[in-house]
């Protein structure tokens, strides 16, 4: 082969090595021992730079070296280092197309790799200019590899901060998730303390107004009355928000009759209007189908919070609900628009937006004079979401409000409704004396069941927690148990588990069980019903609804 | 050949028995040896159940292998071995795996940068049958560079089965590369006489140390066209190493010289050689003569000679050069001896592959080269 050839095959192989890699060591390892193999030299080493003159600065290590040169290439290469350090200083400028350096009869190539660095070879003998203008144009090819590598290196160091700031953000979005959790637990833990005693509060009030008492003494039990109930609505919201914040609100689907629903809602509202001496009415378009599909306890939650609302930011003038058809709905379904209309003080531009928002009202001076916690809007409008609509606002500051939604319900048949009992003023006798077992370990909330209970001639055992409700059952065979959830030594739900057991076992007649329970979550229902219990009645309850869910379970 | 008391203490058994073999390493720690090199051949068919045992219990470092055939002075032993006793502690270091291509070589080969002194001679052997002693060496050679020189070979068995081939204090050991530490300098002399005769070809397709295609069109097809066109001979099922020998690959280096690969086997179309073969690079085929196989070898012999008092010189010279010159291999022999000083013995095997640093290029592994170190303990000419 002529030597030109030759040369052009080494080249060949040379420009082949380049670029095999996209990490820069790697890269250059996969280039530098070969080439030295193939030009027969005996070491060789590269330098990345910035074609800046570094004057008074010690020369730079190498980006690679074959071989390793230990302990840096000042102290294994002394006389090496001190020619580089001038060409350092003079901004890294070599001959083109390479120069030979001889230390020690060796002979040292200085190549420049493109504008961006410097590759030294050791050679005995040393390579002709030829060669050297040969590999120049390799040299450029392994510039160019060089590049990209850094720009991968730099690419990759920005993805990598960017991975980090990702996980950062996600261990942060953990922490909150943890953090809301934490608080939702709090929450329900809270709502169950407070609960506890407002049973307590709730029923013996409500056992006092069964008693004969004076006008006064009247006055002030309902005003205990109402202020109980206030308190626990504020409850409920902040526990409401605190299950839609956490994702575990859902809704429950059942049969409704609207027009019902409405006409049962309503009339609180009306006597709460009426005490303004506000004009309150509404209308249910004849084409809005009556029985649908949806969550009426939500739906009537809504209405309450708007109207509510309607009612107490209007101080003349009117309040009025109009319930329409709207078009678009899909085949078995209907989307009906709830509008609620007021004469009230009316909701500035700036402010209609945040009204929505958790603790929002349209400004500080609301919340002085109008109290609240700021979340009914805020869970109405979630609870709106969930049912397919938005909830929106038009209104004009002195003038009024509207506040519009509509919300999609699939049609189905008439819902069979029980009637509802009539309020009662006094309590009636049971018709049939009950022999009751009261598991409840407060001790205010059991002697206000035993009052109530013994009041109405029914015979109350207690025990205070749920081993001695076993003890008591086995002993007693009561007509019925009202069991606490949460006791010590056995909660209720262990308890009737075990009484469920006994009685599967010894072959008895199943004991009707009444779970009473200050926890508000719809799972401890059906943990309750899972355990075998057979109702569910949540404090706090006033005297009636235990009278009814008695009346309920044991007929 | 035996001389007591004198260091480099060489006792050789022509038997290859393991009961000589220990007699002879029990020998040479009673003279005072302070470590053993052993050479032994592999028609003995030493086993590790025969020798681990015993090896164990040597007191001194022992490294060495086992190798298809060894030289003794002017004697080549098919079987036999040789111990020789020396008065210098070599440290013996092992890297396993040798046939993994995930394996980080470097990483080991940095270990030993504290363990060697700057000058010494490491003694490098590797299983000859192991698929990654070219980037081994690589690694070895980045990590350790000139501060050192290299020489050695590869053991194992002509039969080309892996099996246990280098003596350590541990056993035979299989599959590594052993790195013995002399603190004594060594000249050394490296030609092989093959000669370009066909290409230049470009391989365009290679892993490790087997060749797929060459010029874009099936190795074997490439080597067996050049072959037989120049050999007037065919290649049948049996007679391919019988051809092969002759010709072996010269992986192309700057200002026409090469190192030269040799083809062990084909695989289908894939060849199979001692040693990796870089995809990429430019390759020839070589063939050779008897007469300039033998004066590269008075040309090995007269470069080792050279600036070193010699106390001993250690042949690596490659078995497919027997296999190629046959009767005449004996004329190696003599033209080593011929240029060595009489009082400086000569001990060798013949190898799968060469390893050595020729002192103005980087490590490398060769094929069917003469190898020739002569270990001295000052700067003196030989003749």
């Amino acid at each position: 082969m002529t030597p030109t050839l030759e040369l052009i095959s080494i080249q060949y192989a040379l420009a082949l090595l380049v670029g095999q890699d996209l990490d820069l060591r790697t890269m250059l390892r996969k280039f530098l021992p070969s080439t030295l193999k193939l030009l027969n030299c005996r070491s060789g080493y590269i330098w990345l730079h910035q074609h800046e003159a570094v004057v008074g600065v010690d020369l730079p290590e190498p980006a690679y070296s074959y071989p390793a040169l230990h302990g840096g290439v000042a102290e294994s290469q002394p006389a090496l280092s001190s020619h580089l350090r001038r060409i350092v200083a003079n901004g890294w400028q070599v001959k083109k197309p390479g120069e030979i350096i001889q230390i020690d009869s060796c002979y040292y190539h200085l190549l420049p790799i493109g504008t961006s660095g410097l590759l030294v070879l050791l050679r005995n003998p040393p390579l002709p200019d030829t060669h050297m203008l040969a590999l120049g144009l390799v040299l450029k090819r392994l510039e160019t590899a060089c590049l990209a590598c850094l720009q991968h290196a730099y690419l990759n160091e920005a993805r990598q901060e960017a991975l980090l700031a990702q996980k950062a953000a996600e261990q942060a979005h953990q922490a909150a998730v943890q953090a809301n959790k934490a608080k939702s637990e709090f929450l329900a833990m809270m709502s169950h303390e407070i609960r506890t005693p407002m049973n307590g509060v709730m029923g013996l009030t409500d056992l006092m107004l069964y008693s004969e008492v004076s006008p006064q003494q009247r006055e002030y039990l309902d005003m205990i009355k109402s202020s109980s109930r206030a308190l626990l609505d504020i409850i409920n919201e902040i526990l409401d928000f605190s299950r839609i914040e956490s994702g575990s609100l859902t809704l429950n689907y059942a049969p409704l009759s609207l027009r019902e629903l409405i006409r049962d809602t309503f009339p609180p509202l009306t006597l709460r209007a009426k005490e303004k001496a506000l004009a309150f009415h509404w209308e249910v378009a004849g084409d809005v189908p009556d029985a649908l599909d949806g969550d009426a306890g939500r739906l009537r939650q809504i209405l309450i919070n708007l109207v509510g609302n309607a009612i107490k930011f209007t101080e003349r003038g009117e309040v009025a609900v109009s319930v329409t058809l709207q078009s678009g709905a899909a085949v078995g379904q209907a989307c009906v628009l709830f509008a609620i209309r007021d004469t009230g003080i009316g909701i500035a531009p700036d402010k209609q937006a945040s009204i929505f928002q958790p603790f929002q009202q349209a400004d500080n001076s609301i919340t002085r004079r109008y109290g609240g916690t700021g979340l009914g809007l805020a869970i109405s409008s979630q609870l709106v979401e969930m049912m397919g609509g938005h909830l929106r606002v038009e209104s004009d500051p002195g003038n009024g409000s509207i506040f519009h939604f509509s919300a999609v319900f699939n049609l189905t048949v008439k819902p069979q409704t029980p009637p509802l009992a009539s309020a009662r003023l006094t309590l009636l006798q049971a018709d049939r004396p009950l022999d009751i077992l009261l598991a409840e370990d407060n001790a205010v909330n059991r002697m206000l069941a035993v009052r109530l209970l013994s009041k109405v001639g029914h015979k109350v055992t207690v025990a205070e927690n749920g081993q001695e409700a076993i003890d008591a059952w086995l002993v007693k065979r009561p007509d019925v148990i009202l069991m606490d959830m949460q006791m010590p030594v056995m909660d209720g739900i262990e308890a009737s588990l075990q009484i469920r057991q006994q009685e599967q076992a010894r072959g008895l007649m199943s004991t009707p069980i009444i779970a009473l329970t200050a926890n508000a979550m719809s799972s401890d229902r059906d943990r309750c019903l899972a355990a075998g219990m057979d109702d569910f009645l949540s404090k706090p309850f006033n005297a009636q609804d235990l009278l009814d869910v008695l009346m309920r379970t044991c007929n | 050949m035996t001389n007591e008391h004198t260091f480099p203490l060489i006792l050789v058994d022509t038997e290859g028995s393991d009961e000589k073999l220990f007699e002879h390493i029990e020998r040479a720690i009673l003279a005072g040896a302070k470590s053993l090199l052993i050479l032994a051949c592999d028609a003995n068919a030493f086993t590790s159940n025969q020798l681990n045992a015993r090896l164990q219990r040597i007191p001194i470092p022992v490294f060495g292998g086992i190798f298809p055939e060894i030289v003794a002075g002017r004697s080549k032993l098919v079987r036999g071995s040789i111990v020789c006793g020396l008065d210098v502690v070599a440290s013996v270091y092992h890297i396993e795996n040798l046939s993994d291509p995930n394996e980080d070589y470097l990483v080991h080969a940095e270990q030993l940068v504290a363990a060697t002194v700057p000058g010494a001679t490491l003694v490098t052997l590797v299983d000859g049958l192991s698929q990654c002693i070219s980037t081994f060496l690589e690694h070895l050679y980045e990590a350790l560079g000139a501060r050192n020189q290299y020489i050695g070979g590869g053991a194992g068995s002509l039969s080309l089965v892996q099996k246990p081939c280098l003596f350590s204090n541990q056993g035979l050991r299989q599959d590594c590369a052993q790195i013995a530490v002399i603190d004594w300098p060594i000249s050394i002399g490296i030609e092989h006489g093959w000669k370009k005769f066909a290409g230049p070809f470009f391989v365009t397709g290679a892993h490790d140390n087997t060749i797929t295609s060459l010029d874009y069109r099936p190795a074997f097809e490439v080597y067996r066209e050049e072959i037989e066109a120049d050999s007037h001979r065919r290649f049948s099922r049996t007679n391919f190493h019988e051809l092969a020998k002759a010709y072996p690959f010269g992986l192309e280096r700057l200002k026409g010289s090469v190192v030269v690969r040799d083809p062990l086997r084909h695989e289908g179309n894939n060849l199979v050689c001692i040693g990796e073969v870089p995809a990429n690079h430019i390759i020839y085929l070589l063939k050779g003569d008897a007469e300039s196989l033998l004066a590269a070898s008075s040309q090995c012999a007269l470069y080792a000679c050279v600036q070193v008092r010699p106390k001993v010189a250690l042949l690596f010279d490659c078995i497919s050069r027997v296999l190629f010159l046959q009767d005449r291999f004996t004329e190696e022999i003599d033209n080593i001896l011929d240029v060595l000083p009489d009082n400086v013995p000569l001990i060798g095997v013949l190898s799968l592959g060469e390893i050595a640093d020729a002192g103005h290029t980087c490590l490398e592994f060769f094929n069917k080269t003469t190898v020739l170190g002569v270990l001295g303990a000052g700067e003196e000419e030989c003749a």
